[in-house]
């Protein structure tokens, strides 16, 4: 028993300190705890858990950095090889709010040899619990902050897959149909068909009244995200297909209101697939009183689930991209009106607050999805990682000459305007549709029009997404040189006669007519 | 020629094949890290991966790690564990570690995470050659650090084979150890992976580790491959390692020449240091015979 003595007055040590001497030790940790979090992850529900379906969003929140400092974030998988990464700069409060950092979570790379490209794929059946493992690094991209002050941090992270719920939500996605497989697919043409398939789901629940079929919606994406209840607007089809048509391995064939292929009307739009599981034209998120009892499933919540693009030019794609950020949907057209703007006011007031994305508050949002033309560069496909994470640069650079010769020259460097923060802009964007999130906020207004205070700066302006991250103009960089009206096939760049404003967008001290 | 026998010894013993490991291995090495508990190296794990072995009825394990995590505007921030193991009865061991970011001032951060942790031992026939096995499981919350649903934690059960060998002396002795390992939430279950090691004992002084992490007998690729060394002096003991050492087969005609020409790439892998406190109010159990 003597040999005992000492360890057994440790332990004795140590069982006093736990157990009679919490409040001591509590105390003691909350007058030592600096209370930032740090680093969260949360899903497209905005719960914060390690829980998360394929094809949902992963978003980050970071804390304690230094007000209104700016910062790269990536995903990096356990090789250290970066899934996705965006730019971001943190608000008065040194916090970059909950962004989207990874889309299409979960989904592998894969070649497919008849399409002559790379797809993401989903790696594992369905029914299999799936485990991801990754690292979230967090590094400040001030160069005024030198080293002492850098950060440069990460943290491990996991997530699983899991399916085990009461009923879990169902996964949707909208394709195309390779052969006798279905292909993964967010980006159309117009005479295309139109696949849907639906994974996770093993059942219909109740309805009333009974039925043996499920509604399948497509409608105008929304540009933001539907809530529990929220009734299905914005229709451009309806059809009933069987729980076995909808799961089937190739998938389903949408065929209705005229879309046994898709029209020339979709065209530039982008639309978002809900699958209606008990047939009330209403988008349930949930059973009422339960946790894990999923109901609707949708491809394109907060992000469109898919877009028909516009016509493929030769080299750049001219589009809109400035917006003003505020949505509305047109009953008169069908659409909705993505607020594409020639000129901005310097106090940036009038425009959407943004408050939930890396780059939040008044000021320039990108908005892109409805002209995205897939086939050129890497897209994202080309990274280290087995994992599917697609992220562009995005520039405003200062208008280019009018007469349009060597505008965009083949190769040249995209040079930032001056008048910017920044030297360039990392998003993450979904699979093909590149604005995954709808809209971004690439330029922050500060509500003066004091220059001097930073936010907006008097000039003329073009947008430019870099979509192969080269640094120069390439073939399918994406660039708005367009006024707000245009129209497909959007060739003429905007160019107001005697009033000296041209380039996708001016700032302006007062609107003026164009 | 120490990393030939060890990789040697590696191969051998665990029967491993062409083992290999993809990034779904790699990620559960990863992962693995992230919720073990800080292991009473070379005793009842090697690092990371656990061993048949347990404390012992009646004996206590205090285990405290750390590593750099970076820093935020110039301080430096350490993702920390702290594990508490208890020796409940010869065969049965129960845990609980507290992961917890702190700054380089010593202050805490409110990013934490807790795991708990049993393990029980099954087969122990002999001290040595004959293989002991226990079973074990790690448990994690998934939903904001709360054990409140059996839906919201993950289980991580694993089946565990050790074999110890004396050299000479049951002073020195060498240790491989075997592990199958998937997660499990309510009733769904992950992929199987494994994972083993090796380590070597000299007169309950200094010890050596070599282990790997998450391999698939069907596919060829990198390894991941942590090894350290532990220092014991009484009850305080003191270990440094290195993790994520990327672990590449050679060229070879079979598995050994394989292993014994495999690259190692440093460039991912990063250090870890434990250390830990025994406190032995028991005896650790004779083998049953």
């Amino acid at each position: 028993m003597k040999k005992h003595t000492i360890p057994a007055l440790v332990l004795v040590l140590f069982t006093i300190l736990a157990f009679t001497s919490c409040d001591m030790i509590n105390n003691f940790i909350a007058s030592r705890t600096r209370n930032i979090a740090v680093i969260q992850i949360y899903n497209s529900n905005k719960e914060r858990t390690n829980r998360l379906q394929p094809n949902d969003t992963l978003f980050v929140e970071v804390q304690g950095l230094a007000a209104n400092g700016f910062y790269k974030v990536e995903c990096l998988d356990p090789d250290n090889n970066p899934i996705t990464e965006m730019t971001a700069q943190a608000d008065e409060n040194g916090v970059i709010s909950p962004s989207p950092l990874w889309y299409d979570i979960g989904f592998k790379k894969e070649y497919n040899s008849t399409l002559g490209r790379t797809v993401p794929v989903l790696p594992a059946p369905d029914a299999q619990l799936g485990l991801r493992a990754f690292n979230i690094r967090v590094v400040s991209l001030d160069p005024s902050q030198g080293t002492a002050s850098m950060t440069d941090f990460k943290l491990p992270f996991f997530v699983v897959f899991s399916t085990n719920l009461e009923r879990p939500q169902p996964i949707v996605m909208a394709g195309k149909k390779v052969g006798d497989e279905f292909v993964l697919e967010n980006s159309f043409e117009p005479g295309q068909e139109l696949w849907v398939k639906v994974a996770n789901m093993t059942d219909l629940p109740p309805q009333v009244p009974e039925s043996t079929t499920a509604r399948v919606f497509v409608v105008a994406y929304k540009g933001d995200a539907y809530t529990e209840g929220e009734s299905i607007l914005g229709v451009a089809v309806q059809q009933d297909f069987t729980l076995s048509q909808l799961t089937a391995t190739g998938g389903v064939q949408i065929t209705a209101n005229g879309w046994s292929t898709i029209p020339p009307s979709a065209q530039g739009k982008p639309f978002s697939v809900i699958v209606d599981v008990n047939n009330n034209g209403a988008y349930d998120i949930k059973k009422e009183g339960t946790d894990s009892y999923y109901l609707d499933g949708i491809d394109g919540n907060m992000v469109p689930g898919f877009v028909v693009k516009g016509p493929q030019t030769v080299d750049y794609i001219p589009a809109n991209i400035a917006s003003g950020g505020i949505y509305h949907y047109s009953y008169s057209t069908w659409s909705y009106d993505y607020d594409y703007r020639n000129q901005f006011k310097i106090e940036g007031l009038d425009t959407r607050y943004a408050w939930d994305w890396q780059y939040g508050g008044y000021g320039v949002k990108a908005t892109w999805n409805p002209y995205i033309n897939w086939g050129y560069g890497s897209q994202g496909v080309n990274t280290a990682s087995l994992y599917y994470g697609s992220y562009v640069d995005v520039y405003i650079i200062d208008s280019q000459a009018r007469d349009g010769a060597g505008k965009y020259p083949e190769d040249g460097a995209i040079t930032a305007s001056s008048k910017w923060n920044w030297t360039k802009i990392t998003l993450p964007v979904q699979y093909s549709c590149y604005n995954g999130c709808g809209q971004q906020t690439i330029w922050r207004a500060d509500g003066d029009s004091n220059e001097a205070n930073g936010g907006l700066k008097l000039g003329n302006y073009d947008v430019v997404v870099d979509v192969d991250r080269s640094g120069t103009f390439t073939k399918g960089d994406i660039i708005d040189d367009q006024p707000q009206n245009a129209t497909s096939p959007y060739t003429t760049p905007r160019d107001v006669s005697g009033q000296d404003l041209y380039g996708g967008f001016s700032v302006v001290s007062n609107y003026t007519t164009e | 020629m120490k990393k030939r026998l060890l990789l040697l010894a590696l191969a051998l013993l665990l029967c491993i094949g062409s083992a290999v490991a993809q990034t779904a291995e790699k990620e559960f090495a990863l992962f693995k890290r992230t919720i073990a508990p800080v292991m009473q190296w070379g005793e009842n794990g090697i690092m990371t991966v656990p061993k048949a072995t347990t404390l012992g009825k009646a004996n206590f394990f205090i285990g405290a790690m750390g590593q750099q995590a970076g820093k935020i505007e110039g301080l430096g921030l350490y993702l920390t564990s702290l594990t508490l193991m208890a020796g409940t009865s010869d065969d049965v061991e129960f845990g609980y570690t507290r992961r917890q970011l702190i700054w380089e001032d010593f202050y805490f951060s409110n990013l934490s995470m807790d795991t708990f942790h049993m393990k029980a031992r099954f087969l122990n026939i002999a001290d040595y050659f004959i293989p002991q096995a226990a079973i074990g499981v790690n448990a994690v919350s998934l939903v904001d650090n709360k054990f409140t649903s059996r839906n919201d934690i993950l289980f991580n059960p694993y089946l565990a084979v050790t074999s110890t060998i004396p050299i000479f002396t049951p002073k020195i002795l060498f240790s491989v150890t075997a592990v199958a390992e998937t997660i499990m939430n309510k009733d769904q279950l992950g992929k199987y992976q494994f994972s083993g090691g090796a380590d070597l004992n000299l007169f309950n002084f200094l010890y050596g580790f070599a282990e790997i992490q998450g391999f698939d007998p069907n596919s060829v690729k990198s390894e991941v491959l942590n090894v350290g060394v532990k220092l014991r002096l009484g009850f305080l003991s003191a270990g440094l390692g290195m993790f994520n050492i990327a672990l590449t087969p050679g060229a070879g005609g079979n598995i050994i020449d394989q292993y014994a020409s495999s690259l190692l790439d440093l460039a991912n892998a990063n250090y870890m240091a434990t250390v830990a406190i025994d406190i032995r109010l028991g005896k650790k159990a004779p083998a049953k015979k």
